[in-house]
């Protein structure tokens, strides 16, 4: 037994020696009866989460300088086909007047690849819990798991929001240097519709391909899953029904359903089915059912809701190994 | 206080829990013994929350961990020494997690302070050295100065003094009448710091008990000869029913000369007076203390062999 009373010594002489290290914890109990776990602490958690890593600055920062390079090609090639005589080749002295629900259009869909790189931003805001292990720490500090998965959904939405807004501003911006010295005719009363389709629309699409981004990186709970998962939503699909529709003329109908996938859905709603020459279309010249533009909206959100409720059904039941 | 109360869990084909139940009471620290794969983690993880277990409950001072109004007062838990986001700075994280339970900016800097990580705070957990990376586990433990420690094998990876610190920090929490309940694979670490003891394997409780019973139980004494006449030395306890006296491996402490042997069953001064009497020359003659170890390894071998059999007669 020397050993234990050799034990209980050398315990004593730890814990005066500890006591001195320690004279926090007297000041501490003041503050310790305020601590609680709540929505706005969990949420202010995520916000600085996100805002401290590089990765969400150089992805939002990619994803806004898509859109603002897709407006501007755009809008060289809107304002430099109006510049020319299509027929001769030749400059015309004076360019054509721009239709401004072109301009709209271009506004509209310079989101489109945006919108990936969006994707890849939400899946690893999820992903990248798992994949470091910080899960642990995450759902240590606040055990409701719904509450962390919806916590995280607002700050990824609040960073996707204001990479869309900042996104739309500058397209706008560089849209507005290029129509300098062009005459732009007004909409018509049928038009109108593009413009608040485009300035509300257009950020709130982005924040929602960041919630369905989420969704299947919960869903996943990888990184190279839910990317994936993403680029067959975002582009495979759609390509691939567009394709076999096109060379199979049986099953045409495969183009409705390629107007059912996110990205179609998305690039449908933000054209508010308003034809443009500024935007490629194909819808003119289809036979099968195309949705309207408030339809393929709510398909969008029908994608992002089965997605993101998926998500947060595995992130409330999986065990963290 | 930490009640765990008949935790089952399965994962696809191993039992990883079968009725784990065990208490880690207010002001003492619980060692949670048991070797590699024992269900240790997978206990701590239940207990948080974690892992959903099949069947039974963790309640951390009566309630479920998950149903707390204060996870962080209630429990400070290192999982793992990695559990921070690579890229971001270990201010950050400690801050993440101290916003979520609305912990002030000053306790978070305090923190640091407390595990010496002052001066790499800013920099990026990713390039931390495993005993940093504990150290920051363990600050984001202690953020709610909480009511129970849960650490999961605290001490790998960290130096010397960084042990001392951790075994100090146990003693000095448990003193403050709260529960701290430390996993560890090693038995000698375990009896330095804890007053209870558990020890489970395969999955199973194998026993609770607390340190000092344990020693008590455990440690067999023994005495080490080293002498130039074995027949003689055995001799002398041919007739003594109860002292066994077996050859041994001559270790670089040992007189390089002489055969050594170890006898057990017998008292030290007896044995001293008999050989003096019988006039048998030794060259070294030591009391030896069977390790802690050695009766934690048979305990969980036996353990292991039990399961082997248990499978092979299944199987039958």
């Amino acid at each position: 037994m020397s050993a234990n009373a050799a034990n209980a010594n050398a315990m004593n002489g730890q814990t005066a020696q500890a006591t001195k290290r320690h004279p926090a914890s007297r000041r501490a109990s003041r503050w310790s009866r305020r601590i609680r776990l709540s929505f706005p602490g969990s949420l202010k958690a995520e916000l600085l989460k996100l805002k401290s890593l590089r990765s969400t600055w150089i992805l939002l920062g990619l994803a806004a300088a898509l859109m603002v390079g897709m407006a501007a090609l755009s809008a060289w090639t809107t304002t430099f086909m109006a510049a020319i005589d299509i027929t001769t080749g030749k400059t015309l002295a004076q360019p054509k007047p721009l239709a401004a629900v072109d301009l709209w259009a271009v506004l509209a869909s310079s989101g489109s690849t945006a919108a990936l790189v969006i994707g890849i931003f939400g899946v690893m805001a999820i992903t990248s819990e798992y994949t470091t292990s910080a899960i642990q720490s995450s759902l240590t500090a606040n055990p409701r798991r719904a509450m962390f998965y919806i916590s995280k959904s607002v700050a990824v939405a609040l960073y996707a929001l204001a990479s869309g807004v900042v996104g739309i501003l500058l397209a706008s911006g560089v849209l507005w240097l290029f129509v300098q010295g062009h005459d732009v005719t007004a909409l018509s009363d049928d038009q109108w519709r593009i413009i608040p389709i485009t300035v509300i629309g257009f950020p709130v699409i982005i924040m929602l391909i960041a919630l369905m981004a989420v969704g299947l990186g919960g869903l996943t709970r990888s990184t190279v899953g839910g990317v994936s998962a993403v680029v067959v939503l975002l582009m495979v699909l759609s390509s691939i029904l567009a394709i076999v529709s096109m060379a199979v003329s049986q099953v045409s109908w495969l183009g409705t359903l390629a107007y059912l996938t996110p990205d179609m859905a998305m690039n449908n709603f933000l054209g508010a089915s308003i034809s443009s020459d500024a935007v490629s279309s194909v819808t003119t010249q289809q036979h099968y059912w195309i949705p309207e533009w408030w339809q393929s909206g709510l398909m969008l959100l029908a994608w992002v809701a089965a997605a993101w409720i998926g998500g947060l059904a595995v992130t409330a039941k999986a065990d963290i190994k | 206080m930490i009640e765990v109360e008949g935790l089952s869990k399965r994962f696809k084909s191993k039992q990883a829990l079968n009725n784990v139940t065990f208490t880690a009471e207010d002001g003492k620290v619980t060692g949670f013994l048991g070797p590699n794969g024992a269900g240790k983690s997978t206990t701590m993880r239940a207990m948080l929350g974690l892992i959903a277990p099949d069947s039974g409950q963790a309640l951390i001072d009566g309630k479920p961990f998950t149903a707390l109004r204060a996870p962080m007062r209630a429990v400070g838990a290192v999982l793992d020494a990695k559990s921070a986001h690579r890229s971001r700075s270990a201010r950050d994280h400690l801050l993440a997690l101290a916003y979520a339970n609305n912990i002030p900016k000053r306790r978070v800097d305090e923190v640091i302070d407390m595990t010496g990580l002052t001066s790499a705070a800013k920099g990026k957990t990713g390039r931390f050295s495993l005993g940093m990376s504990q150290r920051l586990s363990i600050a984001a433990a202690l953020l709610g100065d909480p009511h129970n420690l849960v650490l999961d094998e605290p001490i790998n990876g960290l130096d010397p003094e960084g042990v001392k610190w951790v075994r100090e920090l146990c003693r000095y929490y448990a003193s403050q009448g709260r529960a701290v309940l430390l996993s560890s694979h090693l038995m000698s670490e375990v009896a330095l710091t804890a007053d209870d003891l558990v020890i489970i394997g395969q999955g199973h409780i194998l026993e609770t008990t607390t340190v000092g019973r344990f020693v008590a139980e455990h440690s067999t004494r023994s005495i080490r000869v080293v002498t130039p006449e074995p027949d003689k030395l055995k001799a002398i306890f041919a007739s003594a029913q109860e002292v066994r006296v077996v050859s041994n491996q001559r270790t670089p402490a040992d007189p390089p000369v002489g055969e050594v042997f170890r006898i057990t069953g017998a008292n030290l001064m007896a044995a001293a007076h008999v050989f003096a009497q019988a006039g048998l020359i030794t060259y070294e003659l030591i009391e030896e203390h069977g390790s802690l170890e050695e009766a934690y390894m048979a305990l969980t071998h036996s353990q292991v062999e039990y399961q082997a059999k248990a499978v092979t007669e299944a199987t039958r």
